[in-house]
């Protein structure tokens, strides 16, 4: 368990969801595996590309669509066969199809914005749906926050190995022994 | 689309391809496979070099050979088989240092508390439990299911706080436990009430 802990985003598909948190040295992503959690770890010193994107997220998208689809024929069908007096039932079914309708309208207006951060050896994303102040606020704090990190462990690295330098002892050699001279061939 | 995975290098955010080095720059990117743009920063993190003493240049005090790598110093010896390790070899999470082979057990049994990864979600199966005793009252299961809500919930508050996070959703699954057990005894009661009555 990690102290100051500071929910900055979530991602949730289809098949996961998970939570980033910040903590004092990188973020911590939650993964939820049905009554398990996998926690990782992106540390800021790691950190090397962050990217801000805006997507639809086509698959939503179909889904959404065709369960708004259905809805809205269903409700035409009942209008159509019944006439105009089933105008009730119309909209009772299209108030059952309205959270599909909503979803799709509202994905198709705002779209969906992805903060996706590299570290050398895991990522972690952020979606933000309607929020879109918040996700660039995220992103620029997340930027700041990892050049800030990696200026003070440069500097500190460089003080470290400054203190470590070794010291290169000069010493001289000792002197060499007086040549012999050459000798003749014996006689 | 996972949160956290090991990834291999850069990539477009829109088509998951590793960019090449040409393409990494901060500013707006169009990626030149799927052509869709994105916003990018990039940053230069500070490789940390590992010291490494080599056995000749030690001195007589280091001249320990570490166990994995010959030409090494030993720096430390691992806390729990005593092994001579150099500083590639030491694991040091913050309790104690260890050698590799022993990081790799301790980590398997789980009991080196820092380097758990993965951990039950004791406020989810909270709910869980809270949610099939209320489907499942009429099987007289809300007694047992309320009680395990109840305990998952006050497991779940003590992890959430331990993390600093509120405990308020665990307490609620507690108090809602409590209710569903009580909800129990009185559908019992009215049943056992029932009978009787009937009886007469």
């Amino acid at each position: 368990m990690t102290g100051e802990r500071k929910l900055i985003g979530r991602s949730s598909s289809l098949f996961s969801r998970d939570a980033v948190w910040q903590v004092p040295d990188g973020l911590e992503v939650e993964t939820s595996d049905q009554y398990d959690i996998t926690r990782r770890q992106v540390l800021f010193q790691d950190i090397f590309f962050v990217t801000h994107h805006r997507m639809f997220g086509v698959g939503y998208l179909v889904a959404t669509g065709l369960i708004s689809l259905f809805f809205v024929g269903i409700a035409m069908l009942v209008i159509g066969i019944g006439g105009a007096d089933e105008w009730v039932a119309a909209l009772v079914i299209l108030g059952i199809g309205m959270p599909a309708i909503l979803s799709f309208l509202l994905r198709l207006l705002f779209r969906l914005d992805v903060i996706t951060i590299y570290g050398k050896r895991s990522k972690a994303s952020i979606r933000f749906r309607l929020r879109k102040q918040r996700a660039r606020q995220v992103y620029a704090q997340i930027c700041a926050t990892v050049r800030n990190a990696q200026t003070h462990m440069a500097r500190a690295i460089e003080a470290e190995e400054a203190a470590q330098a070794p010291t290169i002892l000069i010493e001289e050699l000792p002197p060499m022994p007086p040549e012999e001279p050459e000798l003749g061939p014996s006689p | 689309m996972t949160a956290a995975a090991t990834i291999t290098g850069p990539q477009c955010p829109h088509c998951d391809i590793p960019l090449t080095q040409d393409w990494i720059r901060t500013g707006t990117i169009v990626c030149p496979y799927c052509s869709r743009g994105f916003d990018a920063t990039v940053f230069h993190p500070v490789e940390r070099k590992q010291r490494v003493i080599e056995v000749a240049t030690a001195g007589p005090e280091g001249a320990n050979q570490c166990a994995n790598h010959v030409r090494n110093a030993a720096v430390t010896s691992c806390q729990r088989c005593g092994l001579l390790i150099c500083s590639l070899c030491e694991m040091n999470l913050g309790e104690g240092s260890l050698c590799p082979s022993c990081f790799d057990r301790v980590r398997a049994e789980g009991t080196l508390r820092t380097a758990v990864t993965r951990y039950r979600d004791y406020t989810a199966l909270g709910r869980l439990t809270l949610i099939a005793g209320i489907v499942f009252t009429f099987f007289f299961l809300s007694i047992p299911l309320g009680a395990m809500a109840m305990y998952y919930g006050r497991k779940g508050a003590l992890q959430r706080r331990a993390e600093g996070s509120s405990a308020f959703g665990p307490y609620t699954i507690v108090v809602l436990g409590l209710l569903e057990i009580f909800g129990g005894l009185a559908f019992i009661g009215f049943i056992i009430w029932s009978v009787t009555q009937a009886g007469k």
